[in-house]
């Protein structure tokens, strides 16, 4: 359910985690899976389009780089993607607190 | 790596059906998308090693984590606003190029056709005898049509005859155009990195099938019509059937070509 669920917002998440710095792809699904405490465990390639989505809208920029010969793509945040995170928090902290106004506990009426 | 004598490994053989999925992904896309996930792959299959997996079965559990080729190439093509344009473009090349070399038989055909007109006779192309039932307002425009002729027979002859030949030189100009358009698109899209044709062994087999297949049909007929019409018609078959017959031939000698090249890989 929690894989499903982060599916929804993966652009989101995958901009908190660039906000800390340049990162290939499998240092970014490390991180989220760490931060996540093993809780988004998605299927690792799920990532790559995410990011070349992103990219695609000009919230990241990548750079090929080679280390121990083989090639990785460093990601890192653009401006545009720095504004478009503090947006997405916004949007997710309305909505958490939508429903959780609606989950909270109520005292059951007496009978 | 775990490579046995074919070259083979789990890893290698995910890229090996990445790459072949990815049809439609420009090139260079793929090939970013294919180091990324050769890396990614490599990293995971590292770390399970040192954790003391073996290496085949940390290729096995790297390929496992990473997700199914189909998802990945469909959230890719989506992820580059692919899917439309992708598809169609293929479709629209592969067509205009099939359909121009098809068009163009049709106008090498009615050259043929007319030149076997002109050495036997009209009746060698239409099918008519004087038996033929003909109506009398069709005669009375033939026969104001063609003012060098003088029986209704004659001038349905010459009517119909000229519309073999003209249709089909008609269908050469229109797949001249197709093919021009293809070149056209093909080098514009060819600029973008653009995939524009279906893939080449697809291509191979449907039109040897297509244009050897009209063609043995065709001679068919025109044989028949030699034996069964004394000869009536015959040359609509015998004039179109050489240019598909030889358009069958090249596509089965490039499919030949392609059968080969498969099979020495699968050698190797």
């Amino acid at each position: 359910m929690a894989t499903d669920q982060v599916k929804g917002q993966l652009d989101v998440l995958l901009l908190r985690v660039l906000l800390d710095g340049p990162a290939h792809g499998y240092s970014v699904i490390s991180a989220l899976r760490e931060r996540s405490e093993g809780t988004f465990d998605l299927p690792e390639g799920t990532i790559y389009p995410a990011l070349h989505r992103l990219e695609e809208a000009g919230f990241l920029d990548s750079d090929w780089e080679s280390v121990n010969g083989r090639r990785r793509r460093l990601y890192r945040l653009t401006r545009s993607g720095a504004a478009a995170l503090v947006e997405g928090q916004s949007r997710w902290a309305d909505f958490v607190a939508a429903v959780e106004s609606v989950l909270a506990p109520v005292t059951p009426r007496p009978v | 790596m775990t490579e046995d004598s074919t070259g083979s490994s789990p890893i290698e053989e995910f890229l090996d059906k990445l790459l072949a999925a990815s049809v439609g992904v420009p090139p260079r896309a793929t090939r970013h998308l294919l180091a990324e996930t050769e890396a990614h792959l490599r990293d995971v299959a590292s770390e399970a090693t040192e954790a003391g997996s073996t290496s085949a079965e940390a290729e096995e559990v790297a390929v496992a984590r990473f997700g199914s080729v189909d998802a990945l190439v469909q959230a890719e093509a989506a992820a580059r606003g692919l899917p439309l344009g992708a598809l169609i473009r293929p479709v629209v090349g592969t067509s205009l190029l099939l359909g121009g070399l098809a068009g163009l038989a049709m106008g090498v055909s009615g050259l043929i056709t007319a030149i076997m007109g002109y050495l036997a006779g009209s009746t060698f192309i239409v099918n008519i005898s004087h038996h033929t039932y003909l109506a009398p307002s069709d005669c009375a425009r033939w026969l104001s049509q063609n003012h060098s002729t003088h029986s209704c027979y004659q001038a349905a002859l010459q009517d119909w005859s000229f519309e073999v030949v003209a249709y089909r030189v008609v269908l050469g100009v229109l797949g001249l155009v197709a093919l021009l358009v293809y070149l056209y698109l093909g080098r514009r899209w060819s600029a973008r990195q653009l995939i524009f044709n279906l893939p080449r062994s697809s291509v191979d087999a449907v039109a040897f099938v297509a244009f050897a297949g009209v063609g043995v049909w065709l001679a068919g007929m025109g044989v028949d019509s030699l034996i069964v019409s004394a000869g009536r018609g015959a040359g609509q078959g015998l004039g179109t059937a050489p240019a598909m017959l030889v358009l069958g031939a090249v596509f089965g000698w490039r499919l030949m070509a392609d059968l080969r090249t498969a099979l020495d890989r699968a050698l190797v």
